[in-house]
């Protein structure tokens, strides 16, 4: 195996000037930054734009990433960053402050969101996850068990070996036939955009 | 195996480099492999419910086409350590320069040892050191009560910074600029009574 994590083998190589590797970055990270984001930034299309930007930046500054910290926090910061910043250039502040009703409570998030118009490529995660739910439940038990000790607990395929008593390749193929079989019922409904 | 299944096991950190480099050598040739990527994190991301509430799926798309536009970035490279017998030899090599050095410049300095004192205001208790030198000149100077209280203050600041900076060089044996600079001071009181001294 290689000894270099995913992230650090796709930042060396944007770093020697392969901006396609960048790509599989913000693929795997666009939504966890989106998430991030929006708990600054009220409007999911702002949000979006807040997320893209933060890409972008990223980016630029990465022939100084060194690599201390992990890709994932130091693209956090700049997430964060950036979405203060266009809080400031609108002149709003953060959601957790100011949205608060006339008694002072807090209202909640999801309300809030329910008021947005939402554009329509925009897709609800609501529908994602249940159609992921119905396939996790239709796959045999050791392909669900291979996938869940791997995306939920974060084991390695040697632990995952181990605690299934198989070989390693076989953990590899299991994991693999999982992410394909989810894959082939949400590709139609991503693809539709 | 099929490029799917390494792109599964790249994901989890569980490639070989050389299947990394075929597969990610692939991966610019073919956006399948970009989607399928991107699908099999979105997967992860909804298990571990790390999604926001609604997704756009062309953000990705919309990021690599004002990366287009961007000038593609390139880190400097890290100069390459030295191994570790080379590096010795290296710091063996710079010790003895830096010997050789206090050795010859050693021998340069204490040769002459003839040269004048500081003197004046600038010598008032520095050691008595010889050192080569330009003899300090004595000047007449009346400042008398044109001198303001604020050119005092700076005066008296001045003063001692520049006597212990002489008394510095002079131990350190090094004379530096200080034969060829000229050390001026005044003290109100000699001024009254007797000439400055340079």
């Amino acid at each position: 195996m290689s000894s270099e994590t995913p992230d650090q083998e796709l930042v060396a190589r944007v770093q020697r000037g392969e901006k396609s590797a960048y790509d599989l970055l913000v693929a795997k990270y666009q939504h966890r930054i989106v998430k991030l984001v929006g708990r600054y930034v009220r409007d999911r299309e702002e949000a979006q734009d807040v997320a893209q930007e933060t890409f972008l930046k990223a980016y630029r500054a990465l022939p100084n990433f060194r690599g201390d910290s992990q890709f994932y926090t130091w693209i956090y910061r700049i997430a964060i960053n950036t979405a203060k910043n266009h809080l400031a250039a609108r002149a709003r502040r953060p959601l957790e402050v100011d949205l608060e009703n006339e008694d002072g409570e807090r209202i909640d998030f999801t309300d809030v969101e329910k008021v947005i118009d939402t554009p329509e490529r925009m897709l609800a995660t609501e529908q994602i996850k249940t159609a992921i739910l119905e396939v996790m439940e239709d796959l045999p038990d050791d392909l669900r068990q291979a996938i869940t000790l791997r995306e939920v607990d974060g084991l390695s395929y040697e632990d995952i070996a181990e605690a299934m008593d198989c070989p390693i390749g076989t953990v590899r193929s299991r994991i693999f036939r999982a992410r394909d079989a989810i894959d082939r019922r949400i590709r139609p409904m991503l693809d539709v955009v | 195996m099929n490029k799917y299944e390494d792109m599964s096991a790249f994901m989890d950190g569980e490639s070989t480099p050389e299947t990394t480099a075929r597969l990610l050598a692939a991966q610019a040739e073919d956006p399948t492999l970009l989607k399928t990527w991107g699908s099999y994190h979105l997967i992860g991301d909804a298990l571990r419910n790390d999604l926001p509430t609604h997704i756009d799926p062309t953000l990705g798309a919309r990021v690599a086409q004002a990366l287009k536009s961007e000038p593609t970035v390139l880190a400097p490279r890290k100069p390459k350590r030295a191994s570790a017998p080379l590096r010795w030899v290296a710091g063996v090599a710079v010790a003895a320069s830096c010997a050789g050095l206090v050795v010859f410049s050693g021998g340069l300095w204490q040769g002459p040892g003839q040269g004048a004192t500081n003197s004046g205001l600038v010598a008032e208790g520095s050691v008595d050191t010889s050192r080569p030198s330009v003899a300090a000149q004595t000047v007449s100077a009346r400042l008398g009560g044109e001198q303001s209280s604020a050119g005092r203050r700076l005066e008296d600041q001045f003063n001692p910074y520049l006597v212990r900076h002489s008394e510095y060089q002079m131990n350190t044996g090094a004379p530096g600029m200080n034969p060829y600079a000229r050390l001026i001071s005044h003290s109100p009181e000699r001024s009254a009574q007797a000439p400055a001294t340079r």
